[in-house]
């Protein structure tokens, strides 16, 4: 029977696969009947704190089994999933629990609120597991998932169990994983990547490795070589670290995996290219998504060999569309704006409907990436709508700044924004965020004489301010916004 | 430069953070997978060292990024 949602098609593994191992964090091997008894437990504790259906549960998103449970026993009664970073700070957290409402806390803050609160701990497995219940239906909500890109202000994405479930078969039909993998998760829980990964291999019956982040490859190597590990997801920076810290040694372990899934930011033609050559029987697949819309624009770098300044193109089952001026779809090579249309699409926003009205035109979802396709169909992102800086009535992205600027060899990172220019005629200026390289330091002088040789003079930045760091979001895109 | 100055400056860690052998990621917010890199790099360039993959797997605090200098033969204080 054809499964509704992603806890149904879990509970249908657990009952063919009961011996088989469902998850492995640190020294445990946790089993699919293991999982399925946690899960009901945690689903009778909440039935008893008086979840019904409907209801939303915020709770930590721990990379750890005990999440795992939660999530599923979450979805199991009905009840509303919201995953929060284990990294937000007290007041934000507060904050979106104020939005949301959930019924029941589940998380090791000792902070003041209303809500009614559960620790985070292994208690929550005491009780008895529940034996009946029936599974939620497609259209039902299941998650509200906070994603503050990169503009700073949180969204609560809601998504429904027709919306996860879509977002999990469309990226099993592309990458080719099944059943027989086990992938290493080292991504966030509460972010639409990570949390897309582990509910993809639990409803596929695969096991899943969790791992705390990146700054442990022997944590990686030990998986592959001694756990049988076959594929893994990734973000680019994470990627970055790996081969910092293992240099070319990455590819003794790599090159065993069946598959990897990048995403959540871009990587550059020369790095799919090496990854490529040096991974020549491993998939390695890379998704364009937003936690709106899952992942669904999706690449393979041998078989897009030629293409690999393409984010690739669209997932099975998903339609992307370039909307320009008044809504209207554009030919190849023209750029406009990213639009999305699939099962996999969100239905809005938690409470905010004016945000969820200007997100759809005729039922497409609005990214806010600029972009274009060519005439194979393949997409290619231009930059962020919001990004725009308008100098003059002529619009410049950033990201060609920043890509000019970080060329130079003493500049380390860069990012670009609009400030308000002098002079009304001017409108929009430009100015840019410089960090060096150790022991490196230049005035704005040179960079803006070395500018004039990359760029176009009016994308050259009126202002420089030399800092430290540029703030990045958690999945590795830049916070533009938090330098304004 | 000693080992702790060094961290201060690569991860912006202020004076009133106490740094001892046994501090770790845990410890510092800073000190996550991007930090590692920095400061593995700035103790490479610092102490004008190559730090093997295998030596980057034992370092888990600052007690062990000494201890792999003073192997190499470099004073750390």
């Amino acid at each position: 029977m054809e499964s509704n949602s992603i806890v149904e098609g879990f509970f249908a593994q657990a009952e063919s696969n009961p011996d088989k191992t469902a998850i492995i964090w640190k020294d445990e091997q946790i089993s699919f009947a293991q999982v399925s008894e946690n899960v009901r437990k945690v689903a009778g504790l909440l039935q008893r704190e008086g979840v019904t259906e409907g209801d939303r549960v915020a709770f930590y998103g721990d990379k750890s089994p005990l999440f795992a449970y939660i999530y599923l026993a979450t979805h199991l009664i009905k009840a509303v999933a919201v995953p929060l970073d284990v990294k937000l700070p007290e007041d934000k957290m507060l904050g979106l629990l104020d939005l949301t409402n959930p019924k029941l806390l589940i998380h090791p803050t000792n902070a003041d609120h209303q809500f009614q609160q559960l620790p985070f701990d292994e208690k929550l497995l005491e009780g008895s597991a529940i034996s009946e219940y029936d599974f939620p239906e497609g259209d039902q909500l299941a998650d509200i998932l906070f994603t503050t890109g990169t503009t700073g202000r949180a969204k609560g994405v809601r998504l429904t169990h027709r919306n996860i479930l879509a977002g999990a078969v469309n990226s099993n039909i592309f990458i080719g994983n099944d059943e027989s993998d086990t992938e290493i998760i080292p991504l966030p829980m509460h972010h639409a990547f990570g949390l897309r990964r582990l509910r993809t291999n639990l409803f596929l019956g695969a096991t899943v490795i969790l791992i705390d982040g990146f700054m442990f490859p022997k944590l990686f190597f030990d998986a592959i070589e001694e756990k049988g590990a076959t594929g893994i997801c990734m973000v680019p920076a994470g990627f970055a670290v790996l081969k910092k810290l293992m240099k070319s040694h990455y590819i003794d372990y790599f090159k065993k995996l069946k598959y990897i899934e990048f995403g959540s930011s871009p990587m550059s033609p020369e790095q799919k290219k090496e990854l490529a050559e040096n991974l020549p029987s491993t998939r390695i697949c890379m998704h364009y998504g937003l936690t709106e819309v899952a992942a669904n624009i999706f690449t393979e770098f041998h078989k897009d060999i030629n293409k690999l300044s393409s984010v690739g193109q669209p997932s099975p089952n998903v339609q992307v569309s370039i909307l320009g001026e008044n809504n209207k779809e554009l030919a190849a090579t023209e750029v406009g704006e990213i639009a999305v249309k699939g099962t996999i699409q969100t239905p809005g926003y938690w409470e905010n409907k004016e945000l969820t009205q200007k997100s759809f035109t005729d039922g497409w979802f609005r990214t806010g990436d600029l972009g274009y396709k060519d005439k194979e169909g393949y997409v290619f992102l231009s930059g962020r709508k919001d990004d725009v800086i308008n100098v003059g009535g002529k619009k410049v992205l950033p990201s060609e700044i920043e890509q000019a600027l970080e060329e130079h060899p003493a500049v380390k990172d860069s990012a670009c924004i609009s400030v308000k220019g002098d002079q009304e005629l001017t409108g929009e200026k430009i100015k840019a965020f410089v960090v060096f390289k150790r022991g490196e330091k230049i005035d704005s002088k040179e960079l803006t004489k070395y500018l004039r040789e990359k760029v176009e003079p009016y994308k050259i930045p009126q202002d420089f301010e030399f800092v430290a760091a540029i703030p990045y979001t958690s999945s590795g895109k830049k916070k533009r916004d938090q330098l304004k | 430069m000693n080992v702790e100055t060094l961290f201060r400056e690569v991860l912006f860690i202020e004076e009133e953070t106490e740094l001892t052998d046994v501090t770790g990621p845990d410890d510092i917010d800073a000190w996550d997978s991007l930090g590692h890199v920095n400061i593995i790099t700035a103790v490479e360039d610092e102490y004008d060292v190559e730090i093997t993959p295998e030596e980057i797997t034992e370092i888990s605090s600052i007690g062990d990024i000494k201890k792999l200098l003073q192997r190499k033969g470099i004073s750390t204080e």
